[in-house]
């Protein structure tokens, strides 16, 4: 019987290897020298959780006060009530939301969730290089404080907004201590990304139980080989740019504003030109088809296909770097050319996959939260697809709607499917890996307001984006995707709790007894 | 029984696996690296038709070609490293590792030398700026090089680089050649293609 055929004994492996440390090990002091993946995976996920709540709720509390239209800088009063302004303009916030959502939010979660669970996917007790994924988990943290303080130092660094903006208006002037602080942490968080990737790629390869072939892996354990590989050939390219930006920022060069600076910035820092901006439904529609499985006690249907499915999904992320870098402004863009939109094949029949094992085998179901979660990304995954023939239709070609168009299609595809789609793979396998589940009804509430919330979210900014009087729109609907974005992260920060409530739990109530093992 | 020794035994030669996989598979992602500057130089090149290099420019070619001699070297010393410990020779093994160290840091000296010597500054040009950044990438290339040929040194004097355990001495040399890889790409954009 293989590992995609039925539950395995992984866990109770893993606990011989390293003994039940949430019984026997909870001390202060090895929450910080642990090597054990659980650990390790935990603390990656719930520090990437932590960053993306507490982040969605500052931002909440602070761009209330800006007037979105004329993004004007946050006016404050002092203790005498003469009005001044703060360094805090709306472009920084925007900046901080659209660098944060996926380098220190997704990635560490992917790697996080990965780090945890994949090691009992394939039937091993560890990782590759337990200590190197100890070396991420606390990289990570370094970066993200200093990605954090580069937004309190100083002016703050202006138009370094990697998702959406070019840096070409800036080139000739020498970077403030800020540019740097954000281009080091950049820096630093991807080394960490690759390191970490690469960890996961050789724990698939090396560490799978005696006899499991790769083809037979579990989905998301061969997403996450595919997605690390992936990332570990993508990211350096990456890192290169940011040298090339650093050098240019911080001795006042001309490369990113010369003749082909453009190009450059497109396909090395812009994260829509790169195979990142894709590759992050990867994993999601990896952790679909496996919590789907899992929760009806089948084989995914088209048994290897599957992972066939996933790796061509990987190797068409790649043709990212084929767009040029005059659509940039393209207006399907993360999806800007027709090599990249091949990826709705795979990703279509995959989500075609879950839907068919899911009908079935819908007698043997038993639901959980981590079912709803999977079926809210599937459900995000469609509404993306649907903003994208609607604004086909609707013809969003130019000015500040398609602007917004593009960044809230690529905050969809970068952020918010990926949040989702990871937390059902956490809820379903994190605390299993302990013999424990997440609380039904904590986890199922924080699924629907992490559902509703971004959806709220989503459809604002997308309507925002159809408006032809665009600052006229912009002020409501702007205040209603707040709202959904608070009532997402309300709902992500449940879920998380939820985890880590059955995690640290002592209650046998929680123990998943016959269950137990992934 | 008879399972359990060929499990035990297999052991050691797993974790040499590892770290011969884990040396490709970061190979690979230093390429990558390199790589992507080398495009990013040839996108800034061609579109600009004039004035990308200035004619008046002086470059050190020597210094680039004995530099890309001396990781030839390097890499032709860790290949006979290498097989010396695949067939249990730990004296030359260990002279072939300690041989391509010091290659390697006389290689990184040249380039910090180049460097040092460059007649522009950072913020003179677009070419510039990617010069800077191959030479960086490039040296650091190099430093990882020589901290592989230094940990096969290690390996070699502790008795982990043996025929019996070959992937350890293997991994060290790939670090070597991959070094000299990056240098090869750094140094066909640098000095012949400007």
């Amino acid at each position: 019987m293989t590992l995609t055929a039925s539950p395995t004994t992984s866990a109770a492996i893993d606990h011989a290897a390293f003994g039940d440390l949430a019984a026997h090990d909870a001390s202060v002091e090895t929450w910080f020298t642990s090597v054990d993946h659980r650990r390790v995976g935990r603390l990656l996920t719930g520090a990437a959780l932590l960053l993306g709540v507490a982040g969605t709720a500052v931002l909440a509390l602070v761009s209330q006060q800006f007037d979105r239209a004329t993004r004007g800088a946050l006016p404050v009063r002092d203790f005498l009530g003469a009005e001044s302004r703060t360094a805090f303009s709306f472009d920084r916030i925007w900046n901080l939301v659209h660098t944060a959502g996926p380098y220190f939010i997704v990635m560490p979660l992917f790697l996080g969730v990965a780090t945890a669970i994949v090691p009992a996917l394939i039937g091993g007790n560890r990782l590759a290089f337990p200590r190197l994924q100890a070396f991420v988990l606390w990289g990570y943290v370094v970066a993200a404080g200093m990605f954090i303080a580069s937004f309190v130092v100083g002016d703050g660094p202006p138009q370094l907004d990697v998702l959406s903006t070019s840096i070409a208006q800036t080139g000739g002037s020498a970077a403030n201590h800020a540019t740097n602080l954000l281009i080091g942490s950049l820096m630093i968080v991807t080394i960490v990304t690759i390191l970490g990737a690469l960890n996961l790629v050789l724990t698939v390869v090396t560490q799978r139980r005696m006899g499991l072939r790769l083809s037979d892996v579990r989905p998301f354990a061969f997403a996450s080989l595919v997605t690390g590989g992936i990332l570990a050939l993508a990211s350096p390219v990456f890192l290169a740019g940011l040298l090339l930006l650093e050098l240019d920022q911080h001795f006042g060069g001309t490369l990113f504003g010369s003749e082909g600076g453009a190009r450059l910035w497109a396909h090395m820092i812009w994260l829509n030109g790169r195979p990142e901006a894709l590759l992050l439904l990867l994993p999601v529609i990896g952790a679909i088809v496996d919590v789907v499985a899992s929760r009806v006690s089948a084989n995914p249907l088209g048994g290897r296909s599957v992972n066939s499915l996933l790796g061509l999904f990987g190797a068409l992320t790649l043709t990212a770097w084929a767009s040029d870098s005059w659509k940039l402004n393209h207006m399907v863009q993360p999806n800007s050319t027709w090599q990249s939109s091949l990826i709705g094949i795979p990703l279509g029949l995959l989500a075609l996959v879950a839907l068919g094992t899911l009908g079935q085998n819908a007698k043997n179901l038993k639901v959980d939260a981590s079912l709803l979660f999977a079926v809210a990304a599937l459900l995000l995954i469609v509404l993306g697809v649907l903003n994208i023939v609607v604004a086909a239709i609707r013809g969003v070609t130019e000015g500040n709607g398609l602007a917004l168009w593009s960044i809230d299609q690529s905050l969809l595809v970068v952020v918010i499917i990926p949040i989702v789609g990871l937390l059902a793979a956490a809820v379903e396998f994190m605390p299993r890996l302990d013999d424990r589940r997440a609380h039904l009804g904590a986890a199922s509430l924080g699924g629907l307001a992490t559902l509703a919330g971004f959806a709220i979210y989503f459809l604002a900014l997308a309507t925002s984006a159809y408006r032809d009087d665009f600052t006229k729109s912009a002020t409501a609907l702007s205040a209603i995707a707040l709202l959904g974005g608070l009532v997402a992260a309300a709902g992500v920060a449940l879920a998380g709790l939820s985890i880590a409530g059955a995690v640290l739990s002592r209650d046998p109530k929680t123990a998943t007894g016959s269950e137990a093992g992934l | 029984m008879a399972a359990t020794s060929a499990l035990t035994a297999s052991a050691p030669n797993r974790a040499g696996n590892n770290v011969y996989a884990a040396t490709i598979a970061v190979g690979a992602s230093v390429l990558m690296g390199v790589g992507g500057l080398g495009a990013a130089y040839l996108a800034t090149r061609y579109p600009s038709s004039a004035d990308f290099v200035d004619p008046k420019m002086k470059f050190n070619n020597y210094a680039g070609v004995v530099t890309l001699g001396s990781l030839l070297l390097a890499s032709f010393a860790v290949g006979w490293a290498a097989t010396s410990a695949r067939i249990g020779q730990r004296r030359w093994a260990s002279t072939g590792f300690g041989l391509s160290a010091l290659i390697g840091l006389a290689a990184l000296n040249l380039v910090w030398f180049i460097g040092q010597h460059l007649e522009f500054g950072v913020n003179s040009s677009a070419y510039s700026v990617l010069v800077y950044a191959l030479l960086i990438a490039g040296g650091l290339a190099i430093a990882g090089g020589v901290f592989a040929s230094i940990a096969g040194l290690a390996s070699s004097f502790g008795g982990h680089a043996s025929p019996s355990s070959p992937s350890i001495a293997r991994a060290a040399a790939w670090g070597q050649h991959i070094a000299t890889l990056s240098w090869l790409i750094v140094f066909a954009l640098i000095f012949l293609k400007k």
